[in-house]
């Protein structure tokens, strides 16, 4: 069976409810923000927009690097997840546009606008932090859409070759104009992880370690990125298993697949926990007050303390222990919700990362205007995810690791 | 040990001697030892073997180990409270790391045990039935039987392309 | 280049294990000699006069010996990582390359652990730092850094030999095959006794991929409890939290960079380029693209989160890293270490071998010279400006150093004469065990 021809037309159709459903979390999502904001504690809808800001915007990255990564060392396993990471890479755009919307919080969000710290004035001013902010967000939008770009217009290529010729063998010559956008999206690759390295760490120390007046930490930008990897990976893993039933089975990802899958969660699981320890192991044996301010704040002062518990417990040590066996890797239903655990623990860590440094209410900052807001930011990155992925092929079609995937799964298959 | 007799095929296709294993086990005959000079997965699932103790002995020597070292650190500061710069006497926080080696040398060292131990070695001569040919590029089965039964097996073996069939005692 | 065939595996590795010319002979004497100057005279001296003979001078008092160890450490990561990590990654082109590697990965590490007893002076006291209930009823502190190296480094000098032995094992069989008189009773007794059989295939491959497991995370745990040493510390240029993982990825990339250098003369000499393929060699190269890319990550964010911290002392160590003292040394690592590997983007350079090797050696130097620029750079400039001083390793130094380089190449050349250096049994199942050819069932 040829994956092309039928793999190229079909789309997943999510019906109209699930869009009008998103579309009023959006909403709702707005108002409550907009209502958070004009109300009497504006911080309180400042601090949970920029929560989700990072979350979500790491997470989208995290999931487009994934591929990139899957392009520079030609991994075939992975590819019937391309395009459900392209499609999270498709909130990018609107991303950016959300970032600007910090501008307008600018007084609430970083303490040194009121406070200035005159060492650091020359990089902590209004003008030179959202340029350097944004003209990195921007640049790994403009980088990201074009490496999309090339993915579906090779796949729409290769389509229309197939439709066009008699003997629809799907045949990679070197001059087929598929093999050219797949050779950009190769090039394309490194750049992206590069820029997504660099880009992730600016917006790390500007919106997470530049929130508290006094703490410095080298590791926080490799933190910041590679836990944003983490959620991408949980992330295409939930989708994985969610889109289970709507692919048909045996096509495309197989048993191992997912153990594969798996293991890969295992492996960021402990890459971010050990670059977790990494930081508070220094910061804890130095005992020096300018880092440790930080790090007590929140691991030993109420109401802090029970929350980095529970977010230590729900991004490693439950991971962890549960991904080592090989069994339950493979049942669908707790690693649905194993990885469900791991995006909230990751939302929490954003949470626990930031609100302390502004937050000085008693009132423990976790409610309602939390949860509707992150529910606009799930409305607003669903609807792009299911624009995206209705447009396009579900499948990768055009891509030649994942015909060879293909080729080999039928030649395995086959006595 | 017991005087047994049997036959001894030597197979230079692995396709072949796959052939060979699967109908020595579906006519119920008694394979006494696979040789072959690379691990194949085909043989264990031919053969119908459960999986390794060999993880259980590493998972309990990883365990011992962690829980090993970590008890002779909490042994060792207890019984002698040097207190360093202000941390307390049983600081778990470093203590992530010994408990973390630990693990991984009491697994490596159960580990290797595992596997030697578990396949009867270390052994002062090779197997009955060994030829030296096993541990370059030909595949055997040994198979034990009765003199009634060996021309049936002997049959069997030439026809899944065995090269060399031999008579084997031990 | 053809692929090896199934049957001529044997035949090809097992003749590197030939008798030796007289070219091999005289290298390993003059290697044998340098090792002899290195540790039976030099060092002898060293213990004798006292550390003052060595290039210490206050405040540095971690020098040339701390800087080969970690150099050493770093070096043997490679191996562990060639072997470990990429077969749990199922990464075909490790199979020509991970029996040298871990080999280097052993000697290394061995060379490594005698530098903390080197620059310990009266090194038999080193007996204090094991904890085992003694007269003295002292117990070390096993909330120290340099405790959770000794743990890690011996950790990693058992497992790494253990694994090494296990995949040796197999091989072990078919040279005591191949072989008569003592070499076989020799290389019998190592073997084991073993014969291949289904319950020894079947434990073995379990345990190896344990073994695999088991080993992944202690490489990275190594390189983080040697980086800890440092960053535990709390003078500026030392205590940073990105030390683990940037020193983990430099560990790597000088790893790297040596398996290259020494694996290109060794396919030349050994005629193995059909083995060792150039691209095995290629993607060697791309790996280290991707090591000196962290290297320069972090090259980037230290001094800048140094500036940012408004720390006076942080920025001053930052600043005398770029333009003091060291400053040429600075500039040479990161051009060897951030700039160099970047010309493996170019096609031509990653497939030419004398490309290869000339780069890998630039590594080497850089990040040899990156160690120094930490640990004694650091040092030489910390929170009081009256007791800054400066530091240059002296003939003592540079005699030990030259000493462990001379024993790294010497071991590593007694392992290629006497061991097959190529995984046979991997190389095997490379090539994958043969199947009847269509032809003989026509013909029957």
């Amino acid at each position: 069976m040829l994956p092309g021809s039928v793999a190229g037309k079909r789309r997943f159709k999510g019906s109209h409810l699930t869009n009008l459903a998103l579309a009023i979390l959006v909403l709702t999502g707005v108002v409550s923000f907009v209502a958070g904001v004009l109300g009497k504690n504006p911080l309180r809808a400042w601090q949970a927009y920029l929560v989700n800001f990072l979350f979500w915007t790491g997470l989208s990255c995290g999931a487009l690097v994934f591929v990139a990564v899957l392009n520079i060392v030609g991994a075939r396993w992975g590819r019937p997840l391309k395009r459900f990471a392209e499609a999270f890479g498709a909130f990018l755009p609107v991303a950016f546009v959300l970032f600007w919307i910090l501008y307008f919080g600018r007084m609430e969000l970083f303490p040194w606008i009121k406070q200035p710290v005159p060492d650091r004035a020359v990089w902590l001013n209004v003008p030179f932090l959202f340029a350097r902010d944004g003209g990195g967000l921007l640049l790994l939008t403009v980088i990201a859409l074009t490496m999309i770009f090339f993915s579906v217009k090779g796949d729409s290529e290769w389509s229309a070759s197939q439709a066009n010729s008699r003997d629809a063998t799907g045949e990679d010559k070197s001059s087929s104009p598929w093999l050219a956008s797949w050779r950009k999206q190769k090039t394309l690759s490194p750049i992206l992880v590069i820029a997504y390295t660099f880009v992730l760490t600016l917006i790390g120390f500007d919106l997470i370690m530049a929130l508290d007046a006094h703490w410095y930490s080298t590791l926080l930008g490799g933190y910041f990125l590679v836990g944003s990897f983490y959620a991408g990976v949980a992330a295409l893993y939930l989708i994985a298993l969610v889109m289970q039933r709507t692919l048909r089975p045996n096509d495309y990802q197989g048993e191992r697949h997912f153990h594969d899958l798996g293991k890969l969660t295992l492996a960021f699981c402990l890459f971010t926990g050990y670059l977790f320890y990494a930081q508070f192991l220094t910061i804890w044996y130095g005992n020096l007050p300018a880092e440790t301010r930080y790090v007590i704040l929140r691991v030993k002062l109420t109401p802090w303390e029970p929350l980095a518990w529970v977010v230590l417990f729900m991004i490693f040590l439950i991971p962890f222990f549960v991904l080592l066996s090989r069994r339950i890797k493979l049942k669908r239903v707790p690693m649905i919700l194993l990885c469900l655990m791991i995006l909230t623990g990751m939302w929490l860590e954003k949470l626990i990362l930031v609100a302390p440094s502004l937050w000085r209410q008693n009132e423990f900052p976790l409610g309602f205007t939390e949860i509707l807001i992150t529910a606009g930011y799930f409305g607003a990155s669903g609807l792009c995810f299911k624009c995206f992925l209705s447009r396009v092929p579900l499948m990768p079609v055009s891509d030649p690791l994942f015909r060879e995937m293909i080729e080999l799964r039928q030649q395995r298959l086959e006595p | 040990m017991a005087h047994r007799e049997g036959l001894l095929g030597l197979f230079t296709y692995v396709d072949d001697f796959l052939f060979a294993l699967r109908g020595l086990t579906s006519g119920a005959r008694k394979i006494e030892t696979v040789f072959s000079p690379l691990y194949i997965p085909e043989i264990d699932e031919i053969l119908a073997k459960r999986p390794s103790r060999a993880r259980l002995i590493t998972l309990l020597g990883g365990i011992g180990g962690g829980l090993g070292l970590l008890g002779l650190a909490i042994y060792a500061h207890l019984s002698f409270s040097l207190i360093t710069s202000g941390k307390p006497v049983l600081p778990w926080v470093p203590w992530v790391i010994v408990c973390f080696e630990g693990t991984i040398l009491g697994g490596v060292l159960a580990s290797v045990a595992a596997w030697i131990f578990l396949g009867r070695l270390p052994r002062r001569a090779t197997a009955s039935g060994y030829d030296p040919v096993f541990s370059q590029d030909r595949f055997g089965v040994l198979v034990a039987c009765s003199r009634s039964e060996q021309e049936e097996i002997r049959k069997l073996l030439k026809e899944s392309g065995a090269g060399e069939v031999r008579n084997v005692a031990w | 280049m053809e692929r090896l065939a199934f049957h001529e595996v044997d035949r090809k590795i097992l003749n590197t294990l030939a008798p030796a010319g007289r070219t091999y002979w005289v290298i390993v004497g003059l290697l044998l000699l340098g090792v002899i100057y290195g540790y039976f005279v030099v060092w002898p001296y060293q213990i004798l006069t006292g550390m003052g003979v060595a290039g210490y001078r206050p405040p540095v008092l971690w020098g040339a010996y701390l800087v080969d160890f970690v150099f050493w450490i770093g070096i043997a990561h490679s191996g562990t990582l060639i072997s470990a990590i990429l077969f749990l990654f199922r990464a075909r082109f490790r199979t020509s390359i991970s029996r040298s590697a871990e080999a280097m990965t052993i000697f290394a590490v061995l060379i490594a652990s005698l530098f903390p007893l080197i620059h310990l002076g009266r090194f038999w006291v080193f007996y204090w730092i094991i904890p085992y209930p003694n007269q003295r009823t002292l117990w070390p502190d096993f909330q120290s850094p340099l405790i959770f190296d000794f743990l890690a480094v011996s950790t990693y000098m058992t497992a790494s030999l253990l694994f090494w032995y296990t995949g040796l094992v197999p091989d072990l069989a078919t040279a005591r095959d191949r072989m008569t008189g003592i070499r076989k009773k020799i290389y019998g007794l190592f073997s084991l006794g073993w014969s291949g059989t289904d319950r020894q295939w079947h434990h073995y491959g379990m345990s190896y991929l344990l073994l695999a497991a088991l080993c992944t995370p202690l490489v990275i745990s190594v390189h983080s409890v040697v980086s800890w040493d440092f960053a535990l510390a709390i003078i500026p240029g030392y205590h940073s939290t990105i030390f683990p993982p940037y020193f983990v990825a430099g560990a790597i990339h000088s790893g790297l960079a040596m398996v290259l250098s020494l694996l290109i003369p060794l396919r030349r000499f050994f005629h193995l380029e059909s083995v060792i393929t150039i691209d095995t060699l290629e993607k060697v190269a791309k790996t280290s693209i991707l090591m000196g890319l962290i290297v320069a990550y972090a090259y980037v964010v230290e001094p800048f989160v140094a500036w940012y911290s408004g720390n006076v002392f942080e920025r001053q160590t930052f600043l005398f890293r770029a333009i003091g003292y060291y400053a040429p040394l600075f500039w040479i690592m990161a051009g060897c270490n951030a700039v160099a590997p970047l010309f493996f983007f170019i096609k031509r350079v990653r497939t030419s071998p004398a490309w290869l090797f000339a780069i890998s050696i630039l590594i080497n130097i850089g990040m040899w010279l990156e160690r120094f620029v930490i640990i004694c750079g650091s040092m030489a400039r910390d929170y009081l400006p009256f007791a800054w001083g400066n530091y240059w390793p002296n003939w003592v130094d540079w005699s030990i150093t030259f000493g462990s380089f001379c024993l790294f190449f010497f071991l590593f050349l007694l392992f290629v004469k006497f061991l097959p250096s190529i995984a046979i049994t991997e190389l095997k199942a490379e090539a994958g065990a043969p199947i009847r050819p269509k032809e003989d069932y026509h013909g029957a």
